[in-house]
């Protein structure tokens, strides 16, 4: 996502240090941090996948069955409209099944989708400890707690994103922000609210999973289908961070998506070096 | 500033070191393409994971079904089983309805979908099977 430190024009050493005779690089992720980063990747693929195929068994959103055809599914009627209304689809085989053809493992797969998703849930809680052990090894987690100043730096980024394509068309000079911290404050909350997230989805997963023996935790999210639609939504949470996670990633350069890889981070200023060691 | 006056909580901040250019672009090279073969690695792992069916619309072909791949959905199975052993309360009893509560119960599309009949298929269980039977409740048929 965005960068947190002074734009690169300000900056008195950055990665063009290269010709110098050194390059000064920060530590930014931990190196268990970063693994479960990466394997987190078909992780939830495999969980997102699996969860809509398991959710074409019994779905949750319904309707009244369509006299004709006895549908009662919503995301069938979506997948009947898109193949109504997109160009080339209207030849589409079994309309009703297109969301599930395209963002599951397919319709009519319970069985083989409930064995994916378990076992891609335990790889999830196992990977997830893994995180929290590198985010307390590495002490990454005092970067990641809200802080006061959020919802001012907030608004600064937001007007920040808004007004970059016009900068951009307009070949204006915008600046990036400035802060001295390792995040800015959508990252803070974005990177704040997705362990909190995969945490309720687990939470929610065992409620409907065995809901039995945990009837106390069904009871918290009110109930086992009420907790069928937390987990369903927080699925969602999971595909609207990625999305614009990956954008800003790729849009914010080398720098940010090469630290996830090697630990470190080569936009670092020289001066913020200096003031420190004082 | 130093971390006693940051506090608990404060976030301290990143170390920094110095690397001389060859040594950042052979350590650069050496990551990047080591995750990048971790990468095609996961990918193929997982892949061969997915349900055949899954993987022909896909576009793949080849019959990916191995016994490695049951052995670890298996396995995970199986952790599941022992999950719900550990937590099993005899205190705790399946709630039970009356016979007006029952709806049928049918599959998406309301019961419109071929092909899932289990009329006419015969199920054969293998492997070791663990049960508990308690007394008072008859042999099970």
């Amino acid at each position: 996502m965005g960068r947190s430190t002074t734009p690169v024009k300000e900056a008195i050493s950055t990665s063009t240090l290269l010709e110098q005779p050194g390059v000064l690089v920060a530590k930014r992720h931990h190196l268990l941090v970063r693994w479960s980063h990466w394997l987190n990747v078909p992780i939830v693929l495999g969980l997102i996948l699996s969860c809509i195929s398991i959710y074409w068994s019994s779905p949750i959103y319904q309707h009244k069955p369509d006299p004709n055809t006895g549908n009662f599914d919503v995301a069938a009627d979506i997948g009947i409209w898109i193949c109504a209304h997109v160009p080339g689809l209207h030849r589409y085989n079994t309309p009703p099944d297109w969301i599930y053809n395209h963002m599951s493992l397919g319709p009519g797969m319970l069985a083989l989708a409930l064995r994916l998703h378990w076992l891609c849930t335990y790889a999830f809680m196992l990977n997830g400890t893994v995180y929290l052990v590198g985010l307390v090894m590495g002490g990454g987690w005092r970067g990641l707690l809200p802080r006061r100043t959020d919802l001012r730096d907030a608004l600064r980024m937001f007007r920040y994103y808004i007004g970059f394509p016009l900068a951009k068309l307009t070949r204006r000079r915008w600046p990036h922000p400035s802060f001295n911290t390792k995040y800015n404050a959508l990252q803070r909350a974005a990177y704040f609210s997705v362990p909190i997230a995969g945490f309720l989805s687990v939470a929610t997963g065992w409620a409907i999973h065995k809901p039995m023996q945990f009837h106390s935790l069904a009871a918290i999210f009110g109930g086992f289908d009420a907790a069928r639609v937390w987990h369903f939504w927080l699925m969602w949470v999971f595909i609207l961070f990625v999305v614009p996670h990956v954008i800003l990633v790729f849009a914010d350069g080398w720098d940010t998506f090469r630290g996830m890889i090697v630990g470190w981070s080569a936009r670092v200023e020289r001066r913020e070096v200096t003031a420190n060691e004082q | 500033m130093n971390n006693k006056a940051l506090g608990f909580f404060g976030e301290r901040p990143l170390p920094k070191f110095e690397l001389a250019p060859h040594v950042l672009r052979r350590r650069t090279r050496r990551d990047v393409l080591l995750s990048g073969a971790g990468a095609v690695a996961a990918l193929a792992g997982a892949g061969s994971l997915l349900p055949h069916d899954t993987l022909t619309r896909l576009g793949v072909r080849r019959n990916m079904n191995s016994s490695a791949k049951q052995w670890l959905l298996n396995r995970a199975l199986r952790i599941d089983d022992d999950v719900a052993e550990t937590l099993y309360s005899p205190r705790r009893t399946v709630p039970t309805y009356t016979k007006s509560q029952i709806t049928p119960l049918k599959n998406n599309y309301n019961g419109a979908t071929s092909g899932f009949h289990t009329i006419g298929r015969r199920n054969r269980l293998r492997g070791p099977i663990r049960c508990r039977v308690r007394p008072g409740l008859g042999r099970p048929a």
